[in-house]
């Protein structure tokens, strides 16, 4: 009986012997090395690619999808004269999408947290890689990973801040955001990410709750500017590290054109309200031909006429006249939550 | 007479030990079925809980997706005691091991492994109708504290892994609970088992953050079952367990994708070594469940655990 408790005691106390020490066996990160303070990186939950990215994805034309609302917005993507559209709600569940055109590899990278979307080279030193959803989250914003080093980029800080490639710039492959609604009227015959992605998701539906309508954040950010309302969706042009803030109320309902010097470099920022969008371009052609621009209304896609009486659409290419298949120089610039803007880029000013 | 009613209590408590997790959660000291403990009787009890979670739901439907998977591996020890004729206390330690397995888009495999010492509770219970023989009625209420000893901040490589893997809940919880039994049902050694519990979550602030106080939504349980008892080795027990967990809040919003209704369906089977040891073999199988947004949740849950008791 004796040696019987004694047994009793031992297979008590065992398993806490074993290993008393709290202690984690994580394969997933790469090295502890951050452009970034490691200590304002969260964990988002999910875990590494817990959140499967999509790549080559089923693509259908507009008439054929049946899972948006026409208050959903949408990334277009224009490349070699094909438009593409990658719908919020799958984006919402998979956050990046690997695609190509012709020989143009890009992802498109969401955060649904910050509601910010960049459009990214994926050819990188000459090899063509994808980006996964690393888990990670900086200033509650999606932080990418690519497939070929590892390393961890930062979407709206723009830049690789961990790993191989750490310091390296995003490549940006230009991109404009609408609703459905204009998305349709604008390109109807434009094709757009299928719900077929091989994965089952509700699309349909927005798994964030009453997140993007409150004032909710559910990682600490490393500033917090309460200027406006936290979610205010605000198109903001990058220079010199300092944001410029154009929010939608600054555009009436029809489509209406703001040229504006901002160090040095003259911008052009396009909007509609009710058609939901805001686009900024330089104000000059690669050679540094620079144009005297107006605003066309009621023709989408095209926003912009020049002096030389050539039209410019909505992706910034020149679609009419002597010019047509000339770009616009796209700023760097994206819609994204406020709060979001100020967590990054505190030096942040609201153009009236 | 004492180890009658040991043998009794054993049988009568589907799940002895608290449950030391909730779906896709930080492991929680959420469930506690035990009745009271007679006057002077120590027991102990140490289990091993495996909780296996690897079904998506959104709402009320299950998504075909694999692509993901938790273990959620509890070691329990539990100690009651019966300070009085009355009154018994109870107390809960928990060791927790957890492992996530992502399956990436690629068919690359991502794990995380994360242990430690769980949260710990403290119960004082009252029994208002103690068992007696001749009914074998009881009546018990109590409440108490869960104390978040368990690790709330584990991180790895610098980064605070999430709270759904780390061992404690970083928060003081507040519990209050009720038991009912009747035996002798038709005249047979079949006994009605209930029992409810509700926990009031403090806050925890994980990220050190003013204004990112976490507090993980309170919790509901009840349940109710039949055992029946043998004159030979096992004694067999079946109990429907219905669970309710509110949504988390942060920063006074409403966390999505967090709390629902759970109802379990919990068959038992004890084996008694003699009047003093019992090993107990139980499991606990969704039924029908209905989550809040999308949740990953438990798709089954074993227990193996051994009870010692001793008359002082």
């Amino acid at each position: 009986m004796q040696h019987f408790k004694y047994r009793v005691l031992l297979f008590i106390i065992f398993p806490i012997l074993v290993s008393c020490q709290d202690s984690v066996n994580d394969t997933n990160l790469t090295d502890a090395e951050w452009l970034i303070p490691a200590s304002e990186v969260y964990d988002g939950g999910p875990g590494k690619d817990g959140i499967p990215a999509l790549s080559n994805p089923n693509l259908l034309e507009n008439e054929l999808i049946d899972y948006m609302k026409d208050s959903d917005l949408i990334i277009g993507i224009k490349i070699d004269n094909q438009v593409r559209g990658y719908p919020h709600p799958i984006l919402n569940w998979h956050e990046i999408i690997n695609d190509q055109i012709n020989e143009n590899y890009f992802s498109v990278t969401y955060c649904p947290l910050t509601g910010s979307t960049i459009g990214i080279n994926r050819e990188i030193d000459g090899d063509i890689t994808t980006f996964g959803v690393s888990g990670l989250l900086y200033n509650s914003n999606l932080i990418p990973y690519d497939r070929a080093t590892n390393s961890n980029w930062s979407q709206m800080k723009m830049e690789c801040v961990n790993g191989k490639l750490k310091g390296r710039e995003f490549d940006f492959v230009p991109t404009f955001e609408t609703n459905w609604a204009t998305w349709k009227k604008m390109f109807p015959k434009a094709i757009v990410v299928s719900s077929n992605t091989g994965h089952e998701r509700r699309y349909s539906y927005y798994p964030y709750g009453s997140y993007r309508g409150d004032e909710s954040l559910y990682f600490p950010v490393s500033n917090v500017n309460s200027e406006l309302n936290l979610k205010e969706r605000v198109h903001g042009i990058i220079e010199n590290n300092k944001v410029y803030a154009f929010r939608f109320n600054l555009f009436a309902d029809e489509t209406k054109l703001f040229k504006k010097q901002i160090g040095g470099n003259n911008y052009l920022i396009v909007g509609n309200s009710t058609e939901n969008f805001i686009v900024s371009f330089y104000n000059n052609l690669s050679g540094g031909t620079e144009l005297n621009f107006e605003v066309v209304k009621n023709s989408l896609p095209i926003i912009l006429t020049d002096n030389e009486g050539n039209k410019w659409d909505i992706f910034g290419y020149a679609v009419e006249g002597n010019r047509k298949g000339q770009r616009l120089t796209s700023t760097k610039s994206l819609i994204a939550y406020w709060f979001a803007w100020g967590a990054f880029y505190p030096d942040i000013s609201i153009i009236n | 007479m004492k180890r009658y009613f040991l043998i009794l209590l054993l049988l009568l408590a589907p799940n002895i030990f608290g449950q030391a997790c909730c779906t896709a959660g930080t492991p929680l000291l959420s469930s506690l079925e035990t009745s009271s403990t007679p006057f002077q009787s120590l027991q102990f009890g140490l289990s091993y809980r495996h909780n296996s979670i690897s079904s998506i739901f959104i709402n009320d439907s299950q998504i075909d997706d694999d692509s993901r998977r938790r273990v959620s591996k509890s070691v329990i020890l539990q100690a009651d005691y019966g300070i009085w004729r009355d009154v018994s206390i109870t107390a809960l330690f928990s060791y927790i091991l957890q492992e996530r397995i992502i399956i990436s888009p690629l068919g690359n495999e991502n794990l995380l492994n994360t242990k430690g010492i769980g949260d710990a509770l403290l119960l004082i219970k009252y029994s208002i109708i103690p068992l007696t023989m001749v009914d074998e009625m009881e009546l018990s209420a109590g409440g108490g504290i869960k104390i978040p000893f368990g690790e709330s901040q584990l991180t790895s490589n610098g980064l605070l892994i999430p709270a759904d893997m780390q061992p404690g809940s970083g928060s003081w919880d507040y519990l209050g609970w009720l038991y009912f039994s009747k035996g002798r049902l038709l005249e047979l050694p079949l006994s009605f088992v209930s029992n409810l519990s509700y926990r009031i979550n403090g806050t925890n602030n994980r990220f050190e953050v003013d204004g990112f106080d976490y507090k993980f939504g309170n919790e509901a349980i009840a349940q109710i079952g039949l055992a029946y008892r043998t004159d030979f080795i096992s004694d067999f027990s079946l109990f429907m367990r219905y669970r309710n967990a509110q949504a988390d809040f942060s920063r006074g919003f409403e966390i999505p994708n967090t709390g629902g209704h759970w109802f379990y369906l919990v068959p038992g089977i004890n084996f008694k070594l003699d009047n003093s040891k019992t090993i107990r073999l139980s499991g606990e199988i969704p039924l029908y469940l209905k989550v809040n947004g999308t949740q990953l949740t438990t798709t089954f849950t074993t227990t193996l655990a051994f009870y010692y008791s001793i008359n002082l």
